[in-house]
């Protein structure tokens, strides 16, 4: 068995095999037998580490994801790895969401990675600039004259294309 | 901590924007993971994904910095302006690239040759477009300019020339040995010379041929032997040799057999619109590492009154050869039903489906369906399993519909894939009677056609909510003669009818039926109205 102790002081036991899923935990034990020490998570906190074990419970007998190479087509990747479940499981409040995304950039584990970017990316298809914007409550940060520009300049991107 | 990892608050700090929003969290490195699947999101027009980097550069000023910088997010570079090929390629600093031209929309061949001339050892994948109204000079031009660059580091190329048989023969791409990387080549309507194929790292070959018989010297012989010089190849693709001028000099198994271990490597075999010599041919040929054969002919006027004179081709229809069919796992046959029985006559026992399709390009339905009750009759009834109806313009009545039922009973999965299908035409008249047959006669105690039935598939019937109406009818009906619910049940672009009393798609799970919020609140007038997939499969 494996502790973990989070950012808000909650302690988490679970078996190995799902906490080596997370490549920080399985680096910190050193691939040993059970670790007696509580394992400090200080950048997650216990809302998501619950998510994060549940996820990992779920895949725990997961056969291992072969690398997939820069410039896979997307529905590739797509297929390989969300299905039903993680569909369901990765629809979260934004909050959650890219909390859960840190929490697996963080604590190492790529398939729910990316599971949480694909399911950002998936929130912005088909949207403007404003519209991403105001999704995310992003501040722009350009200048009035960038602002001007770029309205020409995507003006000009379109008919490029076009 | 992981190398990669960075304290959640840095990138707020580094970036302007309210603490509250979580996305001002994020790594560069994950923004940029973020952004790159949002850039690379299928199923839209491929020139529109170059567009797509402008809309994430507009953003904000963080992700306008993280896209500049990351070359990765440049390397998919649409020709359609000079000007924008060049951002595209500076921004891709010194990565592979691919470039994809529709020359009808390149005003100056020059300027693009110029563009493209420095960067050529970059460039990994090409994908040209030659419009019908592009001139047969401006043709020339760029591709004898092009190929004359070594692109050593082409991997995929793919040229799409004019329907127009005129142009065939400017394609004699000059394949060197110097390209020996090249893995994929899809030559469409183009004509190439078997002498000239020496890629031999070549893996996936598509070649799609309008034939000109008069002007065409290629055939499907010569594209056998290209196998004999390409020793990589694993996936070959043919389509649309409906026209091929056959010359079988292949009179003796002797002559035959280094094909047949030439194509033992191949991984995928796919024939579409092939003649049925070619089918048959390759029928042979087949070896036991083949797992999935696609053969498609649309019979047209070859097809031989009876095999006799096949044989008298000299073709290799040995008993060995045939049984090399059973090693197959999925075999998709669009063709003569009694023809293809002589093949599959002495496999009966291995076959567990066989799904049966219907297409416009049959002579007649009632030919068609002749051949499918001689396969009912003879070995096949209790094999068939699934039952796919495509597009038809023949005439079907509702009887022959009937009688093919009731002559394959163990059918427990149904497609009707079809679109833009007119209101009372003869082949919607079809589907209505599939549809209308699922749900079995008035009567109470008359039994169901397809008692088995446990998958359904429709897509395809805009502004027409009969069929939405008649498919309801047919699930009341079937539930009420105490047959089980279907396992599967998908609609696509159906429009939703009104008819009261409404069927409960309730039964259904979120897993069985697509667009299911929009049946059961009726609010929108089209179920699965979109361009994206909406099965959802078990």
């Amino acid at each position: 068995m494996v502790t973990v102790v989070v950012s808000d002081g909650v302690t988490f036991t679970m078996e190995q095999d799902v906490a080596f899923q997370c490549g920080l935990i399985a680096d910190f034990a050193g691939g040993g037998g059970d670790q007696e020490e509580p394992i400090p998570i200080q950048a997650v906190n216990s809302t998501v580490m619950r998510k994060v074990i549940e996820y990992c419970e779920h895949h725990r007998n997961d056969p291992p994801q072969p690398e997939v190479p820069e410039g896979t087509p997307l529905e590739r990747k797509d297929r390989r790895g969300r299905d039903a479940w993680d569909k369901q499981f990765i629809q979260v409040e934004q909050e959650l969401l890219f909390e859960i995304i840190l929490a697996a950039n963080y604590l190492n584990i790529k398939p729910l990675l990316d599971l949480g970017c694909s399911q950002v990316a998936e929130m912005m298809k088909g949207k403007t600039p404003a519209e991403i914007q105001q999704m995310f409550n992003i501040v722009n940060g350009f200048t009035a004259d960038e602002e001007a520009q770029n309205g020409e300049g995507e003006e000009k991107a379109r008919n490029l294309n076009s | 901590m992981p190398s990669n990892a960075r304290p959640a608050s840095q990138a707020g700090e580094t970036h302007q924007g309210p603490a509250s929003a979580p996305v001002y969290r994020l790594p560069n490195e994950t923004l940029a993971k973020i952004l790159k699947l949002v850039k690379d999101f299928p199923d839209e027009d491929p020139s529109s994904r170059s567009y797509r980097v402008f809309t994430l550069i507009h953003v904000c000023r963080w992700w306008r910095e993280v896209v500049l910088n990351d070359p990765h997010f440049w390397t998919r570079i649409h020709l359609a302006r000079i000007q924008v090929a060049e951002l595209f390629f500076k921004l891709s600093q010194t990565l592979n690239v691919g470039v994809m031209s529709d020359l009808l929309n390149v005003a100056n061949i020059d300027q693009f040759l110029k563009t493209i001339t420095p960067h050529e050892a970059r460039i990994s994948a090409l994908k040209l477009h030659f419009d019908g109204s592009a001139r047969r000079g401006q043709v020339e031009k760029v591709l004898s300019n092009l190929f004359s660059m070594p692109l050593k580091n082409l991997r995929h190329l793919d040229i799409d020339s004019p329907r127009d048989a005129s142009y065939l023969g400017l394609l004699q791409v000059p394949f060197t040995p110097d390209r020996a990387h090249l893995q994929t080549l899809s030559l469409r309507c183009a004509l190439i010379h078997h002498d000239s194929f020496i890629y031999r790292g070549l893996r996936r070959l598509f070649i799609s041929i309008a034939m000109d018989k008069k002007k065409g010297s290629f055939n499907t012989r010569t594209t056998l032997l290209l196998l004999l010089e390409c020793p990589e190849l694993e996936d070959l693709v043919l389509l649309n040799m409906l026209n091929d001028d056959i010359d079988w000099s292949f009179d003796s198994q002797q002559s035959v057999q280094p094909l047949t271990v030439e194509l033992s490597r191949l991984k995928r075999l796919c024939l579409i619109d092939q003649t049925y010599e070619m089918a048959c041919l390759l029928s042979c040929l087949i070896l036991p590492e083949f797992t999935r054969l696609s053969i498609s002919t649309s019979l047209g006027d070859r097809l031989p009154e009876e095999d006799s004179s096949l044989r008298s081709r000299g073709l290799p229809l040995s008993g060995d050869n045939l049984a090399c069919l059973s090693q197959i796992s999925s075999l998709f046959l669009e063709c003569d039903a009694t023809s293809m029985s002589t093949y599959l006559e002495g496999r009966r026992d291995d076959i567990s489906v066989l799904d049966l399709s219907v297409r416009w390009s049959h002579r007649t339905f009632q030919r068609a369906l002749s051949d499918w009750l001689f396969l009912a009759r003879s070995f096949l009834a209790a094999s068939v399993r699934s039952f796919t109806i495509l597009t038809t313009n023949t005439k079907v009545r509702p009887k022959d519909w009937s009688t093919l039922f009731q002559a394959f009973p163990s059918i427990t999965s149904v497609t009707i894939p079809s679109r833009n299908i007119k209101t009372g035409s003869s082949i919607y008249e079809g589907f209505m009677q599939v549809i209308v047959a699922i749900g079995g006669s008035q009567a109470p105690n008359d039994p169901l056609i397809f008692p088995q039935l446990s998958e359904l598939e429709v897509c395809g019937f805009r502004r027409d909510q009969s069929i939405y109406n008649a498919l309801t009818r047919s699930l009341g009906s079937r539930a009420a003669k105490g047959a089980p619910r279907l396992k599967r049940l998908i609609l696509k672009d159906v429009s939703v009818g009104c008819e009261e009393p409404k069927y409960d798609f309730s039964e259904y799970s979120e897993e069985t039926i697509v667009g299911r919020d929009d049946i059961e609140g009726n609010e929108k007038k089209r179920v699965g109205d979109d361009s994206d997939s909406y099965a959802k499969e078990e």
